[in-house]
């Protein structure tokens, strides 16, 4: 069985763990890294071994997050093999330590929400080793039929277009939907009615409860010039400025990128397909040419582990390289 | 009557079309506006909100026929956009067209 220090972790906090750095620390070491939150501060760690730490701790469990895979994209340059690449991440998650709960798709499962390709996707993950995948759209995933398509293969025990919550070891996961009602500025919206209902399933849970909020377009406001923020996330996240620990994830900008604010930790998940540019470091968003070779370097995964008791969620990066 | 109902036809053919800048005035502006919210849900994603473009090109200043684009949204271009016949009405794709013809 492969072991973390096999792969690469990103230095999010730019503190010197960076890709030489961490593999130069994993000759000694022979650890894996994991992100904490702790107290409001993001902070990094070595661990003997993440399975050796989730045996120590009880009600630990981890997750996997997976996004913009966009099956049926297909582009000389950036990539003609999105298929392969998926592949890949699929061989990532299944090579962890543990096999994760679950999965989180967190949108743009397809490029053109044609039913061949969500049939190819659905195929695809057949092959995880995890006992449940939830998902939510993309802007992608609900063109011109509003989601339909979509829905019919991936909806089931949702509400509206897609919203979801459930509770695993205590901690209560909600899917929102941001991608249906694009707004004039580019963003994304949740709406009134997805709105009253996350206030009515947020509303009896105790402050103490652990919340991981998932959904394509972030919530809280990257680069609102290329429409990477969500129009009402803010009325969301007033929701859940009472809980103790929030972990937000979301895609849809196919980078990671994370940030504190309180008790709310940000994370954007990489592509498993192709890149972006950096906010403003390009004239417009879109699929990102890359050197062949580098292409892996900026796909990935993003593994979540919580341990109860423990104030955070630590999330892995992983690239496919 | 005689007079008046070939104005009558012209007028509704105008419509039927759009209300294309063909017939000779620019298209009812909630149909440009219909347009509009169909692109937000279904273009923009790729042609950006402002369809200066994106991962799509940019639609302002398209030098092609109301028939050119209706068709392309119909049929749409194989691993690079949605074709849109049988998810979107006539109508809609009308008011696309009408929205698209609008960006100069």
């Amino acid at each position: 069985m492969k072991t973390r220090e096999k792969y690469i972790v990103h230095d999010h906090d730019r503190d010197g763990l960076d890709r030489r750095g961490f593999l130069e620390c994993m000759a000694w070491a022979g650890t894996g890294m994991l992100w904490t939150v702790s107290g409001g501060l993001l902070g990094s760690s070595l661990l003997a071994s993440r399975a050796g730490a989730a045996e120590a701790a009880k009600g630990a469990f981890s997750f996997v997050q997976i996004s913009d895979s966009h099956i049926g994209f297909n582009k000389e340059g950036v990539n003609t093999d999105v298929v392969g690449t998926l592949q890949e991440a699929i061989a990532r998650i299944n090579a962890l330590p543990e096999a994760p709960d679950f999965v989180l798709h967190t949108g743009d499962l397809t490029h053109l929400a044609e039913a061949d390709e969500f049939d190819t996707l659905d195929q695809l993950l057949k092959s995880v080793k995890t006992q449940q995948i939830f998902f939510v759209p993309g802007e992608h995933d609900v063109t011109g039929d509003n989601g339909k398509l979509y829905l019919e293969r991936f909806g089931k025990n949702t509400k509206g277009e897609g919203w979801q919550a459930f509770d695993h070891n205590g901690v209560h996961f909600v899917g929102l939907v941001n991608v249906v009602d694009i707004q004039q500025n580019g963003l994304g919206s949740l709406g009134t009615e997805q709105l009253a209902w996350l206030e009515a399933d947020l509303k009896d849970r105790s402050s103490e409860t652990p919340v991981v909020v998932f959904a394509h377009i972030p919530l809280w406001s990257v680069y609102p010039q290329w429409g990477w923020g969500t129009d009402d996330g803010a009325q969301a996240l007033g929701y859940l400025k009472r809980f103790g620990s929030v972990t937000v994830l979301n895609g849809h900008i196919h980078q990671t990128m994370k940030k504190v604010e309180g008790s709310v930790t940000f994370h954007t998940a990489m592509s498993t397909a192709f890149p972006q540019p950096e906010p403003g470091k390009a004239p417009k968003p879109g699929p990102m040419k890359v050197d062949a070779g580098k292409l892996r370097e900026h796909l990935g995964i993003t593994d979540v582990n919580y341990t109860e008791g423990k104030s955070s969620l630590a999330i892995v990066d992983t690239t496919l390289i | 009557m005689k007079i008046l109902r070939p104005i009558f036809v012209l007028t509704a053919l105008a419509l039927m079309a759009g209300g294309r800048a063909d017939a000779g005035a620019g298209p009812p502006a909630t149909i440009v506006a219909n347009g509009r919210a169909l692109f937000l849900r279904n273009c923009a994603h790729c042609h950006g909100a402002d369809a200066h473009g994106d991962d799509g090109p940019d639609l302002h200043g398209l030098d092609l026929p109301d028939s050119w684009i209706a068709n392309r949204i119909r049929k749409g271009k194989k691993g690079q956009m949605t074709a849109f016949a049988g998810k979107l009405q006539d109508a809609d794709i009308e008011a696309l067209v009408a929205y698209v013809q609008s960006l100069k």
